[in-house]
């Protein structure tokens, strides 16, 4: 299938998808995920409309946005954490704030690595910039779905959709990106061209499952994930405690 | 090339755990999970159970009773056992149709 057609296909999923969020009431449930979705859209629209009048500036272009993106995206993984772990206040708190941790700590890497000029060519350090934050953005969605496979955490139809389908296009980008970050690959010749047909399959993922509002879930009266938070929340406090003590001692003495 | 292998394998994983997810929804929803829409309607009928009684309970309080005993005239009387015979029978006929009993 022509290239342009199956991007022209993934628009009209995206509007569709966006549609029908609005007509669901799933935007007011969702507000990152269709932010991400409104800012998907503008960049192809973009990205074409770049390539149709400046196709010279596209290649700078395409990387710039590509890191709009990938920051964009973690967004998404903030609100599946988010919702996915509702009924569970405390554990939510510490894993969003881990994520921003995270988040910016890998931003600061690669930013200083791209400020110190070490990686040549502008678009190829906005690449590699991406391409880091992809790859931590990856460990964290693998670490957040063996969670929620560990502790069994319900999901809705609309949640577990949302992240199969981002699970989907992240794990194919990540490997998209480390084979044409690798020189004289020429598997990423191969790979370049099935990067359309995973984000078509992720819209067509996204559209069935967030076509229309599905019940969430009752919440087990009894969780493991936070008993288990509140057994480690104990002895960290304990060893907080601990240590503080020994503090104390030593600086007396 | 060899820095590719760890970050095909966080991919694999990565639809590994994903298919994991959809399994173990797949279980769930064919063990029927009750969702919170069914929890809150059930709750609701719950709840209206519980405030018709009230009610009943409250419309047929003996202290209504002992203060018209106390300070009603035998009119009064007559009228308020009247009254709550009628009502009691129309709440009868009401309940037989609906397949309950009031107790």
């Amino acid at each position: 299938m022509d290239t342009n057609l199956i991007w022209l296909i993934v628009i009209v999923l995206g509007a569709a998808i966006l549609f029908r969020g609005l007509r669901a009431g799933l935007q007011k449930r969702y507000p990152f995920f269709y932010c991400y979705i409104e800012c998907l859209l503008l960049i192809e629209v973009l990205r074409f409309l770049c390539l149709s009048l400046t196709p010279t500036l596209y290649g700078a272009f395409y990387w710039q946005t590509e890191l709009v993106r990938i920051i964009g995206s973690y967004a998404v993984i903030f609100e599946i954490f988010k919702r996915a772990l509702r009924h569970n206040p405390g554990v939510a708190r510490i894993a969003q704030q881990l994520l921003l941790v995270v988040f910016v700590v890998a931003f600061s890497y690669a930013a200083s690595d791209l400020l110190h000029g070490g990686s040549g060519s502008v678009p190829r350090a906005t690449a590699d910039l991406g391409r880091y934050l992809l790859y931590v953005e990856g460990a964290v969605l693998f670490v957040m779905l063996w969670l929620f496979g560990h502790y069994r955490i319900s999901f809705g139809g609309n949640l577990l959709g949302l992240t199969v389908g981002y699970s989907f296009v992240v794990a194919l980008d990540v490997v998209n990106l480390a084979f044409l970050s690798t020189p004289g690959n020429e598997s990423s010749i191969g790979l370049r061209k099935f990067i359309p047909i995973t984000h078509l399959l992720t819209f067509i993922i996204w559209c069935a499952s967030l076509w229309s509002s599905q019940p969430d879930p009752v919440p087990p009266a009894e969780s493991a994930i936070d008993r288990d938070y509140t057994i480690l929340a104990a002895k960290t406090k304990a060893a907080l405690a601990h240590l503080s003590t020994r503090v104390e001692r030593t600086l007396r003495s | 090339m060899s820095g590719l292998i760890p970050i095909v394998l966080l991919s694999t994983l990565i639809l590994i755990f994903s298919g994991r997810l959809l399994v173990q929804w797949s279980r769930q929803s064919h063990a029927q999970v009750v969702s919170i829409e069914d929890y809150s309607q059930a709750r609701a009928a719950l709840d209206s159970v519980f405030a018709e009684t009230a009610a009943i309970k409250r419309i047929f309080a003996n202290e209504d009773m002992e203060f018209i005993s106390q300070a009603g005239t035998a009119d009064v009387q007559r009228f308020f056992l009247k009254e709550r015979k009628r009502l009691f029978n129309t709440m009868g006929a009401y309940d037989s149709e609906a397949g309950c009993t009031i107790s």
